[in-house]
């Protein structure tokens, strides 16, 4: 109870104290070919001071209750934003229910969570592994003035943060924090992969015959993973700058009781052990699953699962073929922009 | 009164041909009469939308021309789209001078310059219309059949990779133009280089392909529309 209080305080101090916040329109997007521009909240526009103040924060371990952990604990841009585990570990050592999801592309998501439909903002997410207590994650509720307090007396975050909200009258504060590792977070757009070459800059030579044959594997309805991987961030319906396409992707393949969001396939390849709750430690592991679910097609009719599984086992060459497929996803470019930003 | 007979079945058989107007825009709201005086920009849009009607015209006639087969009749028709064209072209530069900065109407210079065989003028029309609108789809379109037709095939190549990452609908409209290319100089007794056609032709086929499985990654074709 004490905890969906202090929740709804924080949101209510988020959506009051931004609204005084003066737009960037100046800030310039660096994206993809192929990508859409991302929706921002009008109560937290971009800046580049405020980027680079929720970056530094982001890798931060003076945010957790231990001064061991930071945001990249279990999200290390090696891994693309994910931490390799099965599921993530808490700054206290508690394990939580579900793995850490990779932030690449996170800002075209419509919600967030693997099971949440309602939680809709990166702002509102934020306040999940920044202060919940059951089980701890960073472990700072209660803990948020004094965090400030800390941040405050380091003269470079003090210059960091009045350089990304000039306008607050102070602008050391916890909701400040949340909001710049939100900008932060929106930037780490990943879209620069071997099939990205191919497909939108026209390289044609940019992906193997192995990757090109398990594209149109992919892509198929016999397959059907493009089904629920859709959209050019292979995680179903986005939301961008134009609004939303649709609700929040969800997809029942028998791994849980309940609905599973449906995760960004890019980067994938740097992202095991697999689904909500890392069952799966290798890409082939995962195809075998599916491929086992393809082949009982028939005996699925009518149950929970989700009609867009495969409607057909897939051959030993045809899983081989949709790994090379999904190993084309890896952004390298973008996980290097990062070596060294920080050890997790 | 024999010229009119034939112009005017060259219209009717329009009808039962399938549209393949200019995708440059259509026409724009006017301000309300007698509310105020009329501003340049105003005049500029009034020239514009002449130059829209005028311009659907002749497409009108450039299509029918492509339907017909008895000789005089193709020439009377395409004569008739000339005219429509230049007179459109005329109405188009006339919007521009009223207003330098109606991309549109840049475009529709580009286009109506283009149908009359002036592609420079059509490629320098197009630049106008995207320093004024960067990644104005239609232009990009525009000027990639232009380069087309000075057989500067990356330059196309380029528009349509430009299109494919935005707009699917004119990056195929472009292929199929790059596709009609590529027929037309292997029916050609002196076209270009033979090994530059049947490589354009492969390109062709993997972009066709690729546009083909990749809709899923589109605005349209994301998970909503799968079932």
């Amino acid at each position: 109870m004490a905890k969906v209080a202090c929740l709804a305080w924080c949101a209510l101090a988020l959506g009051g104290a931004l609204a005084q916040e003066p737009q960037h329109a100046d800030y310039v997007w660096r994206l993809p070919r192929g990508f859409p521009t991302p929706a921002v909240p009008a109560d937290n526009p971009m800046s580049e001071a405020k980027v680079a103040l929720g970056r530094r924060l982001f890798f931060e371990r003076r945010l957790s209750v231990t001064g061991r952990s930071s945001c990249a604990s279990c999200h290390d841009p090696a891994r693309s934003f994910s931490d390799g585990r099965a599921v993530a570990v808490g700054a206290t050592g508690a394990a939580l229910p579900h793995s850490a999801m990779a932030l690449v592309n996170v800002a075209y998501n419509i919600s967030f969570g693997w099971t949440r439909l309602d939680v809709r903002s990166l702002e509102a997410q934020m306040l999940e592994p920044l202060l919940n207590d059951h089980p701890v994650e960073l472990g700072l509720a209660g803990r948020q003035q004094s965090v400030c307090a800390q941040l405050a007396a380091d003269p470079t975050y003090s210059e960091n943060f009045a350089a990304a909200f000039p306008h607050a009258g102070v602008a050391v504060t916890f909701e400040h924090l949340v909001k710049a590792i939100a900008a932060f977070e929106r930037t780490l757009i990943s879209g620069r992969s071997a099939f990205d070459r191919y497909v939108f800059d026209g390289d044609h030579a940019a992906l193997p015959e192995a990757a090109k044959r398990g594209m149109a594997v992919f892509f198929s309805r016999e397959a059907g993973c493009a089904g629920c991987h859709s959209g050019f961030n292979f995680a179903g319906n986005w939301r961008d700058a134009q609004g939303e396409t649709g609700k929040p992707s969800f997809a029942s393949n028998g791994t849980s009781e309940r609905a599973i969001r449906v995760p960004t396939l890019r980067n994938v390849a740097l992202t095991a052990p697999y689904m909500h709750d890392g069952r799966f430690p290798t890409l082939e592991a995962v195809l075998d699953y599916y491929s086992s679910l393809g082949e009982h097609a028939q005996s699925r009719r009518g149950s929970r699962y989700d009609p867009r599984l495969p409607r057909a086992a897939l051959s030993a060459r045809q899983r081989t073929d949709l790994v090379a497929f999904l190993r084309s996803l890896t952004d390298e470019a973008f996980v290097s922009r990062f070596a060294g930003a920080g050890s997790p | 009164m024999h010229i009119r007979v034939e112009v005017l079945s060259a219209c009717m058989l329009l009808s039962a041909v399938p549209a393949a107007w200019a995708n440059g825009g259509g026409a724009m709201e006017m301000p309300q009469a007698n509310s105020r005086e009329e501003s340049p920009q105003d005049k500029a849009k009034e020239r514009y939308n002449d130059g829209v009607r005028e311009v659907r015209k002749a497409d009108r006639f450039q299509d029918s021309a492509a339907q017909l087969v008895d000789p005089a009749k193709k020439e009377r028709a395409l004569h008739e789209a000339r005219t429509r064209y230049s007179s459109s072209l005329a109405k188009f530069q006339e919007a521009v001078q009223l207003d330098a900065n109606m991309h549109e109407a840049w475009n529709y210079v580009g286009y109506t310059s283009r149908k009359l065989g002036n592609y420079e003028a059509a490629l320098a029309a197009y630049e106008r219309a995207l320093a004024l609108k960067p990644g104005y789809p239609e232009a990009l379109e525009y000027r990639g059949e232009a380069f087309l037709a000075l057989n500067r095939i990356p330059d196309a190549q380029q528009a349509y990779l430009d299109l494919f990452a935005t707009n699917r609908g004119l990056a195929d409209k472009l292929l199929a133009a790059i596709k009609s290319w590529v027929a037309t100089q292997r029916a050609a007794a002196s076209g270009a280089d033979p090994a530059t056609v049947e490589e354009l032709d492969k390109w062709v086929q993997e972009r066709a392909q690729i546009a083909s499985q990749t809709a899923a990654l589109t605005r349209e074709g994301s998970a909503a529309g799968w079932h």
